[in-house]
Formats: structure tokens, C-alpha cells, sequence
């Protein structure tokens, strides 16, 4: 297969272990352009371990299996590399950077992607726009990145930085939970922008709310460290009502 | 004796110097001369001296350098002929003021900027009631080696009520090898508001020379002062300042001290806080690579209660680079109502860097508070993880998290065009150790 036509993502019986414990046993998932996937599950189902394991965080270890971008393999990329290609990760628990300014975060992580700086001019009314999307107060650029910020305010700096950098494939961990259902809608426009024929989300979430304003085209069942069902987006749904129990046997 | 093993002699040249002083400045030098010789050198068991040899302060076979006479170029943020940006501009050569520069307007409200030994003569009524009154009455050696053998200095007068709203600039350039020797005066009057920039650095990469330098500052009632401290001198400079500051009642300190140069630092920045609402902040950024070598010892010493004080240094440590940080947060037996609170926090970004964090608090009555937070560690590997995922590759994101740790602390230097130089210095030092 070329790599023209390759999907974005394809993860081949992944298995990773963190601190010597295997969490990912044998995970599968293909993700293509196109398309919006969300991944369901428990705490502790592995969920967070599939999204630091594709974004190349280094506590976690592959022990087996492959993970495909694009048909290059992502796994023997370094984290950089793999942001620079199109990978996006929104941190469920972002961490903070003290006395790094929002505004000059976000110019070195576009002129690291992009491959070169983009002018101020043209630099400016791009983020006042997204500032204005993600309904955030211009004043935020000055503070430093996610120092005191609220979770809310964490989770609207992830999508600032999403938008801005226009990932081939972002991965969301969980960037739906804790927010009110206004900064949900907010969080959805953002997703909302990036969908098209070219690019890829992956959602990660507990709940089937953010479902409700961004319709995924697939949904899977992770639990155990496995994905046990895949279905449309009348899976959430049916998980909604009838909750994870019966699909533990399925595990099993 | 175990003083005559500390050094030569230096009467000759206190003498000289004392020549043309008057007769109480010339009393001081002596017994500074004389305090000097009478004093060991300090303990090495001792804690203040336990991470730097004090022989290496010592002036050794160094002679009293004649300062030079030729600033040499001024870093292009400085002057452009204007007052536009500065309410005064001096420069210091070697511990000797060469020229000074005022805004007209704030010298005629009364801003005096003046080299300390003259001012010593010409304005003794102001000078003389305030010139070694900080300084402890049993000097430490090696300040009293200072107080005995300032060459030159400068003396700044801010007059009660003045408020300057540009910063007073003092560039002070070392080129002389051997042993120098500078004081400065600061007296900021009742109400008046004044930011004091000392920038010194060296006349070449080196910077053969040994700075034993002594400053006094006394913020008056309900005075605000911000008095920074930049040391960017080269890698075989030995500076040994020592800063006095006292608080009176509702005053108001800030000192912001950056050192980023010399190869062996050893300095003492002691704080009275002697009235109540009084207030001090003291900042501090220390940057090491190669063998550098830091020791940083610092006192905020609430006499009085009911006043606050707060100390956050932070220290980044490439290479083989060292560092040694000792706190005192000292509360009287009249202290109570003083808020307290220190934090020194230190990144190092080798295995071969190490810091010493050493909190002391001597807090003699009840219904204070105080805080103090030490950490020594390397950077954090969730932030270079989280800036990686972002596109920064792994040496880029540790720049930039070094310089955010040291941000704030830069933001708080009067003038974005000088803040801009110090970035500039952090940034082409940081490339070259990542």
C-alpha cells in the first residue's frame, strides 16, 4: 500500500505496559482521513494509555505490535517528529509552564510544526480569531501557559493550540470531562473546525454527552486493555442505557 | 598570628586614599583597615562558608587596582542622549564613578547622584549619618576590607517625597585585574519613589578581577524602592558583594539581584526590617555553566512586627556549575504580626551541577507567619514531554522552560529593552549548554 493511501492511523495488535504492568493487550484500531472515532470505556480500561503510547510519552513501553501513520511508523518517532507530522494530543491534565507566556508558547509550537515562523502580522488575527471561536478573552495570551488556570480554562488552551496548529489526527483524552455544558460547546466547535476530508479525531471519553454535538463515525468499546466493540455512532447510545456491564463477557 | 597569614598590609594605601577624606571617613577606613587585619579568616566549619574557601577572597599577592579611566561602549539599550527613558545615567569604572548624568527637571527637585568618596566631602550632612551606619558594628572580614579600601563608589539621594518615575541607571564596568574595592549609598527620603538599576559587567570575557563591593540602602517612611542588582561579568571574576538595606516604618523594598556572570560569587544581602507596614520582596535569578561557582546568603530580619517579607531565588545549573543558597528569616522578640516567607528553588540541567539549599529560621515570639520552600531537582519531564507533543524538539523545549523559570524574576527589571538584553544573555547562554 502507498503511503497516499494508507489510513492516518492504523494501531496493529498494540500492547504496552507501564511501570512493568500490561495495560494495551492487543489493541487494534484504524483510523482514516475522514473520519471521527470515539473510544469509550472505564477508567482504567487503557484509554489514556493509547493516547500517550501514539503521542510517544516515554513511562509507557510497547512490548508488542505497531502503531502506522500515514503507513511510516510512528513508534520509532520522537515525540517532536510526531507532532511535526500531524499528531495532536489534547492532555486530559495539561501540565503548567510557569513564566512561559500563552502568546509566545503558541509561536514556537506553529513555527515547530508549521516548519517555519509565521509572520506576526499574519500570526495575530489568526489566534484573535480562534480566541474568538473558543470564546476566550484576548487578556489570556499574556498569562502563562496553564499556570493557576482553571480546568475549564486548561481545556480551552488545548483547543486554542489544536486549532492552531490544524492536526492531520488529534487525539482528545478526556477533554470533554469536567467542563460545563457551555464550555462543551465550545470544546465541540473547536473539534467541529478541524473535521474534514483531509483529517482525523480520535475522542476519548467516558460520556456520551460531547457525542451529542460532535457525531462520531465510529465508536469503540475499550475495555481491558482490548477494544471489544466497534459500532456507528448508535453504539454511544446503546452504552448510554445499558452501561459497560454486558460488554464485560465480551472481554472475557 | 593568624591574621598576618591573611594578607599584606594594605596602611599605605588606606592612607593615601584617606589623604584628602575628612577626618571621620578617614577614621573609618582605619578602623575597617584595622577590623580587617584583627579578623581570621572565617571559619570553614561554619555554615555561611562551609561550600566557598574564603582564601579565595582573599586579595592574595593581587595589588589595590588604580581604576581605569575609559568606560569603554555602553550596551546599545542604554543612552540616547535623552532622559526619555532614564532619570539618571552613571557610569563606573572599576569601582570609580567617571561621570554622572541627570535629568535636569529631578536634580532640580533634589535627585543627587554623586561619586560617594566626593559627596563624602561636599555633602557630609547627608552622607555622613547614614555611610557604614548598616554595617554591623563588628564588620565581617571581608566587608570590612571594602569599607577600608573603597576606591570610589557612587552615593544616590532620593529626597523625601520625590517620586521618579524613570529608573536611575548605574553601569559599572571591571577591566582592572587585581583587587577592587567600590561602595554605594543609597538613602531614598520619606515618600519618595525611586527604581535603581547596578548593572555591571565585565570589560572583556575574563574579567581578571576581584570585587569586594559594599552597598548600603535605607528606604525611609512610607518610601518605595526597586533596586536591581545585574552582575554579567566574565567567567574569572570574583565578586563579593555585600548589601545592607533597613526598612523604616511602611517602606517599601524590592530588590531584583541577577547574576549571571563571574566565576566565583559569594555575596550577603541582608534586610532589616525595622518598622511596622514596612515591606520587602526580594527576587533573585542566579544562572551557572561551566565551573561556576554561586554562594548566596541572604537575611531578612524583621526587628519590629506587624511588616512582611517575602525571597524567592531560583537557580539554573548547567555544566559543573555550583551553587550554594542560605536563607535566615529572622523574627525578633518584638516581631509579632511579621509575615515571612522564602523559596529557593534550583533546576539543574546536568548531572555534574549541584545546588545547596540551606533555609534557616530563627523565630523568637509567637503569632508570625512564615513559610519556606527549598527544591533541587532537574526539569521536569512532563513539561519537555507536553512542549514536545507541541513541535518543540527536546533541547528548544528545555530553553524554554529554563527561561520561563527564570521569567518572572526578569520582568520585574524596569525597561523592556534592558529585560530584553538580560533574555538575550539567559537565551545565547542556554544554546550553549542544551
Amino acid at each position: 500500500m502507498s503511503q497516499n493511501d494508507a489510513p492516518l492511523l492504523e494501531v496493529d495488535d498494540l500492547r504496552v505496559a507501564v511501570d512493568g504492568k500490561e495495560i494495551l493487550k492487543g489493541l487494534s484500531l484504524t483510523v482514516r482521513a475522514g473520519e471521527t472515532h470515539a473510544i469509550m470505556g472505564r477508567n482504567g480500561s487503557g484509554k489514556s494509555t493509547l493516547s500517550a503510547t501514539i503521542m510517544g510519552h516515554p513511562r509507557y513501553v510497547v512490548t508488542g505490535g505497531s502503531v502506522r501513520f500515514r503507513g511510516e511508523d510512528l513508534l520509532a518517532l520522537p515525540v517532536h517528529e510526531r507532532a511535526r507530522r500531524g499528531v495532536f494530543l489534547s492532555f486530559q491534565y495539561p501540565v503548567a509552564l510557569p513564566g512561559v507566556a500563552v502568546s509566545n508558547f503558541l509561536r514556537q509550537a506553529v513555527k515547530a510544526v508549521r516548519g517555519d515562523a509565521v509572520p506576526a502580522k499574519a500570526f495575530r488575527p489568526l489566534v484573535k480569531e480562534t480566541l474568538e471561536l473558543l470564546e476566550i478573552p484576548e487578556a489570556f495570551v499574556r498569562r502563562y501557559v496553564n499556570d493557576g488556570f482553571s480546568g475549564g480554562e486548561k481545556k480551552r488552551l488545548e483547543m486554542l493550540q489544536m486549532v492552531l496548529l490544524e492536526p492531520a489526527l488529534a487525539i482528545l483524552d478526556e477533554t470533554d470531562s469536567g467542563l460545563d455544558i457551555d464550555a462543551l460547546k465550545v470544546v465541540s466547535a473547536a473539534i467541529n473546525r478541524l473535521r474534514d476530508a483531509g483529517r482525523a479525531q480520535v475522542l476519548i471519553t467516558h460520556y456520551q454527552r460531547i457525542l451529542q454535538y460532535v457525531r462520531p463515525d465510529r465508536v469503540h468499546v475499550l475495555l481491558g486493555g482490548r477494544i471489544v466493540k466497534s459500532g456507528g455512532a448508535e453504539l454511544a447510545e446503546e452504552l448510554e442505557r445499558t452501561g459497560y456491564d454486558g460488554l464485560d463477557a465480551e472481554a472475557a | 598570628m593568624e591574621s598576618t597569614r591573611t594578607g599584606r598590609s594594605f596602611a599605605a594605601d588606606v592612607a593615601r586614599l584617606a589623604a584628602d577624606e575628612p577626618a571621620w571617613l578617614r577614621a573609618a577606613r582605619h578602623d575597617a583597615l584595622a577590623a580587617y587585619e584583627a579578623a581570621g579568616l572565617p571559619d570553614r566549619a561554619r555554615h555561611l562558608w562551609r561550600y566557598t574557601d574564603p582564601a579565595k577572597l582573599l586579595p592574595g599577592d593581587r595589588p589595590l587596582a588604580e581604576p581605569g579611566t575609559e568606560f569603554g561602549e555602553l550596551p546599545p539599550d542604554y543612552h540616547d542622549g535623552t532622559f526619555e527613558k532614564v532619570a539618571a545615567l552613571v557610569l563606573v569604572r572599576d569601582g570609580r564613578l567617571l561621570r554622572s548624568a541627570l535629568d535636569p527637571e529631578v536634580a532640580d527637585a533634589g535627585l543627587l547622584v554623586a561619586d560617594l568618596r566626593a559627596a563624602a566631602t561636599q555633602h557630609e550632612a547627608l552622607v555622613r549619618p547614614h555611610l557604614f551606619a548598616l554595617a554591623q558594628a563588628q564588620l565581617e572580614k571581608f566587608e570590612a576590607l571594602s569599607a577600608a579600601l573603597f576606591t570610589g563608589g557612587d552615593f544616590v539621594r532620593v529626597p523625601a517625597g520625590l517620586a521618579l518615575n524613570r529608573p536611575v541607571r548605574i553601569a559599572h564596568r571591571v577591566g582592572a585585574a587585581g583587587l577592587l574595592a567600590s561602595r554605594s549609598l543609597v538613602v531614598v527620603g520619606d515618600g519618595a519613589q525611586a527604581e535603581i538599576v547596578y548593572d555591571l559587567a565585565s570589560a572583556d570575557a575574563r574579567g581578571d578581577a576581584l570585587l569586594h563591593a559594599g552597598a548600603e540602602v535605607h528606604v525611609g517612611a512610607g518610601a518605595r524602592l526597586r533596586l536591581v542588582f545585574i552582575q554579567t561579568a566574565g567567567s574569572a571574576f570574583v565578586h563579593a558583594p555585600v548589601i545592607r538595606c533597613r526598612l523604616a516604618r511602611d517602606a517599601a523594598l524590592e530588590t531584583v539581584t541577577v547574576a549571571l556572570g563571574g566565576g566565583l560569587v559569594k555575596s550577603l544581602q541582608a534586610t532589616e526590617i525595622a518598622g511596622r507596614g514596612a515591606s520587602s520582596r526580594a527576587l533573585g535569578i542566579v544562572f551557572g555553566d561551566g565551573r561556576r561557582h554561586f554562594d548566596h546568603h541572604t537575611v531578612q530580619d524583621h526587628v519590629v512586627g506587624h511588616n512582611e517579607s517575602d525571597l524567592d531565588y531560583r537557580t539554573v545549573l548547567a555544566g559543573r556549575a555550583r551553587s550554594a543558597y542560605t536563607g535566615n528569616l529572622r523574627i525578633g522578640l518584638e516581631g509579632a504580626g511579621a509575615s515571612a516567607h522564602q523559596r529557593n528553588h534550583n533546576l539543574l540541567l546536568s548531572e555534574s551541577a549541584r545546588a545547596d539549599t540551606i533555609p534557616e529560621l530563627e523565630i523568637l515570639t509567637n503569632d508570625v507567619a512564615c513559610s519556606h520552600a527549598a527544591a533541587v531537582g532537574p526539569i521536569d519531564e512532563e513539561q519537555v514531554f507536553f512542549c514536545t507533543s507541541r513541535g518543540l524538539d527536546p533541547a528548544t523545549a528545555r530553553r524554554v522552560i529554563v527561561a520561563g523559570f527564570l521569567e518572572p524574576v526578569i520582568a520585574r527589571i524596569p525597561g523592556e529593552e534592558l529585560q530584553q538584553r538580560i533574555r538575550g544573555v539567559l537565551t545565547s547562554r542556554l544554546e550553549a549548554v542544551t
